[in-house]
């Protein structure tokens, strides 16, 4: 995908979709922001931002016109914003979502979903391609990657190998590795993960802030330790 | 990786009462128990496997290989003399043999387990419900549970520097006190301890060792977790 251009909507215009949506059109792909106020002030002024040629349209006709659908509404929305989009059959999505929302009696986050925001955006979306990725790096990475001074890792899942091979070469081309973390439900254990990230923020341990970063391994040599039954 | 390196020893020396002189019982003498083990020993520590079996050749093997006064008995007798408690056993068994330890009052609890259920399809999934390390603490409530090593696999406990690049080891407990022991120790070994919060946070770094058991398990690449301080 890396070297073909290709048209992307964008459903949400908040940090995430600012910024994938901002990295993208610089590249030379299309974009396309869905959102329920494509005429808002707040809209024109992202899609101005974004520049080279991005525009902004109703959720069902950015799709509509994309090869790409990328989901990048807070949870809480979202499905509304999924179910609006129409019939996406064949077509890949990339959920950049978490489904967390606040738990006053841990001051943590917790799951929203009994299953994760990546199976559940399948479910309103069937026949589509859905590939999680991106949900674990914070939006200011994503808008410049050399900011977390090291090559980040984005772990992606998703049931289809071939959508899973496009996206990993569209996150690296836009400056980070990929690593294939299996399928889609897979993708409730990345959500949770996604959780540990907002920790130092929420226990107001700001200076403990951490980013995730899924190093590539080397086969480990099997060790000659001792082992014995338990 | 057998003797302690220069940082680890000023880390020693500045918490001497903690650090230098801990006693610590680990229950179960496979894969993680004689990795851990001797590097716990090499560390200064005392370690006491608890076996159900040991007076076998394999288990008093280890205890020759662990050295620095290491020794092996019952599990309840292993438990009984130790301030800190490594269940490096499978999830299975774990609340019978948690139960069995007698009174673990005041003393840490590390608790390495991943609960998975490992599906006919390949599929991997969590076993425990809201966590192996709530449920651990749950049948020892007036232990200190430190979730910890569990997104790690056995070569790399064995030589950290194997991996060719730092680890980090996210800790979740209620106890600040004995998540800076816990700490101390997996900073002895040559791997980063980064705490990651309360111990319901366990929840979330135990989808973090799901994903990690199965990469090997789906046989794809293996990846480390690095959660990298902003």
């Amino acid at each position: 995908m890396s070297n073909d251009q290709r048209t992307f909507a964008i459903i949400g215009t908040g940090r995430m979709g600012g910024a994938i949506g901002g990295r993208l059109s610089a590249m030379g792909h299309g974009v396309i922001y869905g959102s329920r106020t494509p005429d808002a002030g707040a809209t024109r002024e992202l899609v101005e931002k974004v520049g080279h040629g991005a525009q902004a349209a109703s959720p069902a006709t950015a799709a509509s016109k994309a090869d790409v659908i990328v989901i990048a509404v807070p949870w809480a929305g979202a499905e509304e914003a999924v179910s609006s989009l129409g019939d996406l059959s064949g077509k890949l999505v990339i959920d950049v979502t978490n489904a967390l929302s606040f738990a006053p009696s841990s001051g943590l986050m917790e799951m929203a979903s009994d299953t994760s925001a990546g199976e559940e955006i399948q479910g309103w979306l069937p026949g589509s391609k859905v590939v999680k990725a991106f949900n674990t790096v914070g939006f200011h990475v994503i808008a410049s990657p050399d900011a977390a001074g090291g090559t980040v890792s984005v772990p992606l899942v998703g049931d289809d190998a071939e959508a899973k091979i496009l996206v990993a070469e569209m996150v690296q081309s836009m400056g980070f590795e990929t690593i294939d973390v299996g399928p889609l439900k897979h993708a409730r254990a990345l959500e949770m993960m996604s959780m540990l990230y907002i920790v130092p923020y929420l226990q107001d341990r700001k200076e403990d802030a951490f980013e995730y970063y899924l190093r590539k391994g080397a086969a480990p040599k099997e060790s000659k330790g001792v082992r014995a039954a338990g | 990786m057998r003797a302690p390196n220069f940082v680890t020893t000023i880390l020693c020396l500045g918490l001497s009462w903690t650090a230098a002189a801990d006693t610590i019982a680990v229950i179960g003498t496979g894969g993680v128990g004689s990795a851990l083990g001797p590097h716990f020993a090499a560390a200064g520590h005392t370690v006491i496997y608890g076996s159900r079996t040991p007076d076998d050749l394999d288990v008093q093997t280890l205890v020759t290989l662990t050295g620095n006064g290491a020794s092996a008995t019952s599990q309840s007798a292993a438990a009984a003399d130790a301030d800190i408690v490594l269940l490096a056993i499978p999830w299975a068994p774990a609340q019978t043999i948690v139960k069995g330890l007698g009174n673990l009052d005041d003393k840490i609890i590390i608790d390495p387990i991943n609960a998975l259920a490992f599906g006919a399809d390949k599929s991997i999934a969590l076993a425990a419900t809201p966590s192996a390390a709530e449920m651990i603490q749950d049948w020892a409530p007036r232990a200190h549970v430190v979730k910890a090593f569990n997104t790690l696999t056995r070569a790399y406990m064995v030589d950290a520097a194997s991996a060719g690049g730092s680890i980090t080891i996210p800790l979740a407990g209620n106890s600040a006190i004995a998540k800076d022991r816990v700490a101390t120790l997996v900073s002895s070994i040559g791997l980063e301890p980064l705490d990651v919060g309360m111990l319901s946070n366990a929840r979330a770094v135990e989808a973090m060792g799901q994903l990690y058991v199965a990469q090997g398990y789906q046989g794809r690449q293996r990846f480390e977790f690095h959660l990298r301080s902003r």
